[in-house]
């Protein structure tokens, strides 16, 4: 080997050699050689330009307007008042079934399905047993939300309702989906050079170790109890006056198995959609939303906790 | 192709700061209720209605007399029944029907009381002049 030049601009490298039958098979071991040997720092070479960083381009721009459509008619619906009417009586399974159901697509919507969205889309992204990974989240929402309601109409007491840890929660959540939803859209793929050992990078490593974790789909299905959501919040109050734990846990489980047809189309849908062909627009139309939910519930949490003035009544 | 979507899009921003800016349509279409401020007995009640939103969102109230928020519920499940009002150290989530009483002291004049709902998308503010 004579000589190497990078071009990272055209993503490309020159590499001069002494060999003397230079033919194109032979550049083609070498790439897959030297591929062998950088892959572990987020490098590969090929003979021919990988078509994936060309088909890219433009697609942001039919993503931009898909997403925000979507966005606009999330919040139409919640401004419409359709979904304010009351509902009177006392709270039985039954109302507790439906209130999940209004509920899944209310403002809660702006930060549980987004998270669920946005977990639901990079999960898939990244070719992670996605079927197992959401049945365990789903499933694992359900049956914390029954026990924890359980526990709350035992207790009679209001664990977890402690608004400024919610709050803090729902900023935890409000900039997790900000990030996946930059990384959908593609923001941080733009950096070509891997940094060795960069703080992202480990990031983005132990993320993908997380991913593949039995118990951490779980974890979340179990946190979203805690996430701020009025709805939630209501029915954990129903809970702990129900007076016993087998009302507390029927009242929860027909609250979550209310919010489940909507969330569970979030992450299943979003995985039918990841393996079909418009993959690459989905996760960037996803991207969208999941940015203009997260900045939405960033800037409210926010000023549910003092910080900022409420900058919209919605 | 490209420069239409960027018309598109820059529309669609345009809309959705509509939605945000624009007056809510939900004022004065309350569960009607009476609402608005009362003097009874040298006492300042100031009623507000919770549900999808606090409604009216803005009041205007008199100072320097003993003041007392009602709130009143009616089948309220979503944010606006978790209510915080940070000024007066004040967080509960309200009944799901029913009235709230909320004693918020001798208000002072210029002083704006802020309710905002837990996850704060909802807010309601009491001025008092």
């Amino acid at each position: 080997m004579k000589n190497v030049q990078v071009d990272l601009k055209r993503e490309t490298v020159t590499i001069e050699t002494n060999s003397e039958t230079d033919s194109d098979q032979n550049s083609k071991e070498l790439a897959e050689l030297l591929t062998s040997k950088i892959k572990p720092n987020g490098y590969t070479l090929s003979v021919e330009k990988n078509i994936e960083t060309k088909s890219d381009d433009g697609i942001i721009w039919k993503a931009l307007p898909i997403g925000l459509v979507f966005l606009i008619l999330f919040f139409l619906l919640q401004k419409s008042g359709i979904l304010n009417f009351g509902i009177g009586g006392t709270t039985t399974p039954t109302t507790s079934f439906i209130i999940g159901l209004i509920a899944s697509v209310s403002s809660c919507l702006a930060i549980v399905g987004g998270l669920v969205l946005s977990l639901s889309a990079k999960i898939s992204e990244d070719n992670v047993s996605d079927t197992k990974t959401f049945l365990l989240f789903h499933g694992g929402r359900l049956v914390s939300f029954a026990l924890l309601g359980g526990v709350l109409g035992l207790v009679g007491n209001a664990i977890g309702i402690n608004f400024t840890f919610t709050a803090i929660l729902g900023l935890v959540a409000s900039i997790v989906m900000l990030l996946l939803g930059l990384n959908l859209v593609g923001v941080f793929a733009k950096n070509k050079v891997a940094l060795p050992s960069g703080i992202f990078q480990k990031i983005t490593s132990a993320f993908r170790k997380i991913e593949h974790k039995t118990f951490t789909p779980l974890v979340i299905g179990f946190g979203t109890f805690f996430l701020p959501c009025g709805f939630t919040q209501s029915m954990q109050i129903v809970a702990i006056s129900s007076g016993s734990f087998i009302s507390g846990f029927l009242i929860m489980f027909a609250f979550a198995l209310g919010t489940l047809p909507m969330l569970a189309f979030l992450s299943f849908g979003s995985a039918s959609f990841a393996h079909g062909k418009h993959a690459p627009l989905f996760f960037k139309s996803a991207g969208v939303v999941v940015i203009g939910l997260g900045l939405f519930a960033l800037l409210a949490g926010l000023a549910g906790l003092g910080i900022i003035s409420p900058l919209f009544s919605i | 192709m490209k420069a239409v979507s960027i018309i598109i899009t820059l529309a669609l921003f345009v809309g959705i700061a509509i939605i945000f800016m624009g007056g809510s349509t939900k004022d004065n279409t309350n569960m009607g209720s009476v609402q608005g401020v009362e003097i009874k007995d040298g006492v300042q009640y100031i009623t507000i209605d919770a549900g999808g939103g606090y409604s009216p969102q803005v009041t205007e109230a008199k100072s320097g007399i003993p003041t007392k928020l009602i709130m009143k519920t009616n089948g309220t499940y979503d944010c606006s029944a978790s209510l915080v009002i940070r000024s007066v150290g004040y967080q509960q989530i309200l009944p799901q029907t029913g009235e709230t009483e909320i004693d918020i002291g001798i208000p002072k004049a210029g002083k704006p009381i802020q309710g905002v709902c837990g996850m704060g998308m909802y807010s309601f503010i009491i001025n008092f002049s």
